[in-house]
């Protein structure tokens, strides 16, 4: 099962995480089977002077600066590397 | 517009930076560092330097606290001294809410069409044979353009069958649906002409090296809200678009704005909705002419475009106000001393409250943004608040997307003379295809009663102003 967490704090949010509300639809119903989607409100890690939010753990990697289609090139490259 | 682009966060966190200085008390003695902090010596530079990107910084902030950089921009004055001028300002010195920060301006390709090193000079040359103006030759083994006689039509790139012209545009100038923007000659950098520009901001989302800013009045009301006392309430009055902007839910967003130090928050539906009622009335009246139109009222850069542009089309125009007039009205009857603050995605906006006695400052959601950031506002976390408004429609609330307008006019209308049959006919956003539209529809010939006219593409979801992309925010609303 890939674990992923999604921080939508509002810098998270505000700084272009809102898109990643729609990362579920990147994915096939059986591509979902073995991945669990969280969200999450802020983590605090934002609150650093040099942060790079948004943020977004993979089975608790944490991606920082975040971008949608990056996040789900990397689930899917965890996805194949299962099988 | 660009997707994902990293200018706008850019804004964000500066902005946030600026008004946690002000709420410090330490603004002045420390926006000097600013530049140096963000662009540090080891930091890898944006543009050619580090220099130059905190030369970028230095202008960004000037044009958050609201100067005019295209005319009182002055490179003796340090940062500090520009602050001390915005602080004794109370609102803009000028209706104009674009400057161009004509040093970030990289003077893009200088032509529309280069021929670039894949040409292979060919035996068929086609883009010699289909150019109109004889202005391509053949040197050294390869197509050149003489830009003496090119007019940039596009027939080579279109034709050259190893697709080797090259197609680069100006981006500002491209998106204009006016044309208001040109190269200067001279300097051979972007200059806006005034007397055509309709405010719409598709220039400021086009520029890839965020060159043409927004004048911001965030400075203005931060010390509103710094120097307010019970007497001189502050209202935020957000517009149908907030939806889907920040996390949470709209109530939380109110709560935030509470705790930011507005005292009352109206929703800009409220107004919508009268402006829809008012329109439903005018319709009705001008039914009884065998041929009638109108032209809905509440898009400011449509409305400028008019003025400037289509004048033909000036008398369709509904007399009705914009739902932010209204709102704004009803705010100063309440409490006639208060301050009026409208919170929404558009920069037109900021010209049409300048010129509106009861709107006192015009925010953007991307600047409300640096507010929430600045107070460090968990959204998510906050406890809900409802309007300080009365319940409004479902109508009214999609007033932010194409055909919301509309909608809401027949609605009210079917409801006062459900005999007027209204044929609506929607411009949805106005690029040039959209100004095309509104110039054909000035003519008064099609078989359309009512006219929705939108800037921005899919309604203000889509405006210069937004923390989030449309498709995002849109799901929300539905």
């Amino acid at each position: 099962m890939i674990k992923v967490k999604i921080c939508l704090g509002t810098a998270c949010y505000i700084l272009g995480g809102a898109e990643l509300i729609s990362l579920k639809e990147h994915f096939t119903k059986e591509e979902l089977k073995n991945i669990s989607i969280e969200v999450e409100t802020c983590i605090g890690i934002c609150k650093n002077e040099n942060a790079k939010p948004p943020y977004v753990f993979i089975n608790n990697e944490i991606f920082e600066n975040a971008e949608l289609l990056m996040i789900v090139s990397e689930i899917k490259n965890l996805l194949n590397n299962k099988e | 517009m660009i997707e994902r682009s990293k200018v706008t966060k850019i804004k964000k966190s500066l902005g946030a930076t600026l008004l946690k200085l002000y709420f410090q008390d330490n603004l002045i003695d420390e926006i000097e560092k600013v530049p140096i902090k963000r662009n540090p010596k080891n930091k890898d530079s944006l543009r050619c330097c580090i220099y130059k990107d905190r030369a970028m910084s230095r202008y960004r902030l000037m044009a958050l606290m609201g100067i005019d950089i295209e005319n009182e921009d002055n490179e003796f004055n340090s940062l500090s001294d520009f602050t001390q001028m915005a602080l004794k300002r109370e609102k803009p010195d000028n209706d104009k809410p674009i400057s161009i920060v004509d040093m970030s301006c990289i003077s893009c390709q200088q032509h529309k069409y280069v021929i670039s090193d894949i040409c292979k000079a060919c035996e068929a040359r086609p883009c010699e044979t289909n150019c109109p103006k004889n202005s391509i030759s053949i040197l050294n083994g390869k197509s050149i353009i003489n830009y003496d006689t090119c007019i940039s039509c596009g027939k080579c790139y279109n034709v050259c069958p190893y697709k080797a012209v090259i197609h680069s545009p100006i981006p500002c100038e491209e998106v204009c649906p006016v044309d208001a923007i040109y190269r200067d000659e001279k300097t051979g950098k972007e200059v806006i002409d005034y007397s055509k520009c309709i405010f719409c901001g598709k220039c400021i989302q086009a520029c890839p090296f965020g060159t043409i800013v927004e004048r911001s009045q965030m400075l203005y009301i931060a010390k509103q809200i710094k120097t307010k006392n019970k007497q001189k309430p502050i209202i935020a009055m957000l517009a149908p678009s907030i939806i889907g902007q920040f996390p949470g839910t709209v109530q939380q967003v109110i709560t935030a704005l509470k705790q930011i130090g507005f005292d009352y928050v109206y929703e800009v539906a409220y107004g919508a909705d009268i402006t829809a009622q008012h329109e439903a009335q005018e319709i009705i009246e001008r039914s009884n002419d065998k041929q009638f139109l109108m032209g809905t009222s509440c898009c400011p850069a449509y409305i400028e475009a008019v003025r400037k542009h289509v004048k033909t089309f000036e008398k369709y125009i509904s007399k009705a106000k914009t739902p932010m007039a209204y709102t704004a009205e009803f705010a100063k009857q309440k409490f006639p001393d208060c301050k009026t603050v409208f919170i929404g995605p558009c920069v037109a906006k900021k010209f049409e409250g300048f010129h509106n006695n009861y709107v006192d400052y015009v925010l953007t959601f991307e600047e409300l943004s640096s507010f929430f950031l600045a107070f460090n506002i968990e959204i998510t976390e906050l406890k809900e608040t409802s309007y300080d408004t009365i319940q409004t429609t479902k109508e009214a609330q999609h007033f932010c997307v194409s055909g919301g307008v509309a909608n809401t006019v027949k609605y009210y209308s079917n409801k006062i003379n459900p005999l007027v049959k209204i044929n609506s006919y929607l411009i949805n956003g106005l690029g040039k295809k959209g100004f095309r539209e509104l110039k054909n529809t000035a003519k008064g010939k099609l078989p359309y009663n009512l006219i929705e006219c939108m800037s921005c593409e899919g309604g203000c979801l889509s405006g210069p102003g937004v923390n989030v992309p449309s498709k995002i925010s849109i799901r929300k609303l539905n």
